[in-house]
């Protein structure tokens, strides 16, 4: 299914309700038009202000279309987008970012139906890197859920539920097998100012001084506890290489793009011991690898037919990297002081997306100081 | 489904858990009456033999799906018990 079939939707429906906070979330929770938690009601004077703010900043007209969103194919208005994020309680500035968001998981290669119907334990994981970051006040630091954090959660949320309410059948689609707490709300940025390395977007061929939001099909985190253990950089990668591969770790079949959340401090760690970003990535592929013979041949008739076809009888001794090549593995600098990093394993068959962020016409958009 | 849309007949076989998901397909293609054949989920740790048996009791609707005629029901279960939900211990 790729093709948008819908017919397009210049105007989302109106709905007049009883004015009162209760009856309104009442009739959403009702509707299965919510994540479960109340929301703001999106009046039509709230979602005003969210779309002339667009249209103001980049252009973009209520009507317009960002993407289409799977597996209903609904389209993704800057109306409907606007709609949610005053559900989701965002501000007006906050909308350059969700667009981007939007438009990354519509982007085919991110294969959101996947993501939305699978039994996986998947959710997109949005990164902001650029100005645009510090201008909404994203937190790059302490607590990469984003609680207690303004922009942080109310964008991840906002995206949440122009899946939920763009892309799916509200409260029905969802089957992952527990399922990820990101599903409320998950978006963070780059800390690009404890970055010793160029940030994430910059690596894309972004400009340094440009937005973008990268979307990453992420499982749950796994913390790699170093708790200040590692003195060199060379102890640091040896703890990281051996914290990230293990066999239900689908990157493990040698595919995908696997995501290193690094701490200020590790990254410091190991650029101090003059390792450059693509260093680490060079390391981590050599070493975060699982013996082929001892992957239970099970597990790789269900999930790798190309590692058996490859190996099966022929190179038993054979380790089995994390990523089909060392820049595939995607490194991003994140959190507070302490040290620990996250390893976030990626969904196969979805591939990340970097949007910049971008006015109607194309050009990059600099948000107001 | 994309046959089906094209005017080809066809049998859309999908497991309980995708039931919901493969509705809203349809309904993408604005196909909302198609009939789809429900086999019990999931299905990768049937054997050889247990797909065989699946097949077999497939068999009847898939020729009642793509020969029928008239409304047909929205979704039909096959007549198969999966192995996994016989073995019950204590």
């Amino acid at each position: 299914m790729n093709a948008p079939l819908n017919t397009a939707v210049t105007n989302a429906p109106v709905f007049e309700l009883e004015d009162s906070w209760e009856a309104i979330n009442d009739w959403f929770l009702g509707n299965d038009l919510t994540d479960g938690l109340p929301i703001v009601p999106p009046t039509e004077t709230r979602v005003a202000l969210m779309t002339a703010y667009v249209e103001r900043e980049l252009g973009f007209k209520a009507h317009d279309v960002i993407g289409t969103l799977a597996p209903k194919h609904g389209q993704a208005t800057v109306e409907k987008i606007a709609a949610n994020a005053v559900m989701a309680g965002c501000k007006p500035e906050y909308m350059p970012v969700i667009i981007a968001c939007v438009k990354g998981v519509a982007a085919p290669k991110f294969n959101l139906d996947a993501v939305q119907t699978s039994t996986h334990n998947t959710s997109p994981l949005p990164i902001v890197n650029g100005p645009a970051a510090k201008a909404i006040d994203l937190n790059c630091g302490y607590n990469h859920t984003g609680s207690r954090w303004h922009a942080t959660s109310t964008i991840g949320r906002a995206l949440q539920l122009c899946m939920i309410n763009i892309g799916g059948t509200p409260g029905s689609i969802n089957i992952h097998t527990q399922g990820h707490i990101a599903r409320f709300e998950h978006c963070i940025a780059e800390n690009e100012a404890e970055n010793p390395w160029q940030p994430l977007h910059v690596d894309r061929g972004f400009a340094a001084d440009s937005s973008t939001v990268t979307l990453i099909p992420a499982c749950p985190a796994a913390m790699i506890d170093d708790n200040g253990g590692s003195q060199t950089a060379q102890d640091l990668l040896r703890t990281l290489a051996g914290s990230i591969a293990y066999i239900g770790n689908r990157n493990t079949n040698g595919e995908g793009q696997p995501l290193l959340i690094l701490c200020p401090q590790h990254a410091r760690l190991l650029a101090n011991g003059g390792y450059s970003k693509l260093d680490v990535k060079r390391h981590i592929w050599e070493f975060a690898r699982i013996p082929f013979q001892s992957i239970p041949r099970g597990n790789l008739t269900s999930f790798s037919k190309k590692l058996l076809e490859q190996f099966d009888g022929k190179n038993p001794g054979y380790d089995v990297p994390i990523a089909g090549k060392p820049e595939d593995i995607v490194i991003v600098v994140m959190g507070g002081t302490g040290t620990h990093s996250l390893s976030v394993q990626t969904r196969l068959a979805s591939e990340n997306v970097t949007v910049p962020i971008l006015r109607k016409d194309g050009t990059a958009w600099q948000p107001s100081t | 489904m994309y046959l089906e849309k094209r005017g080809v007949p066809s049998s859309t076989v999908v497991s309980t858990a995708f039931l919901t998901h493969g509705h809203l397909a349809a309904k993408n293609l604005q196909l909302d009456d198609l009939p789809l054949l429900v086999v019990p989920h999931p299905l990768n740790d049937l054997t050889p033999d247990e797909v065989r048996e699946l097949a077999r009791a497939a068999y009847p609707v898939v020729i009642e799906q793509l020969t029928g005629q008239g409304k047909q029901a929205p979704h039909t279960k096959v007549d198969y018990v999966h192995p996994a939900s016989k073995k019950v211990t204590a």
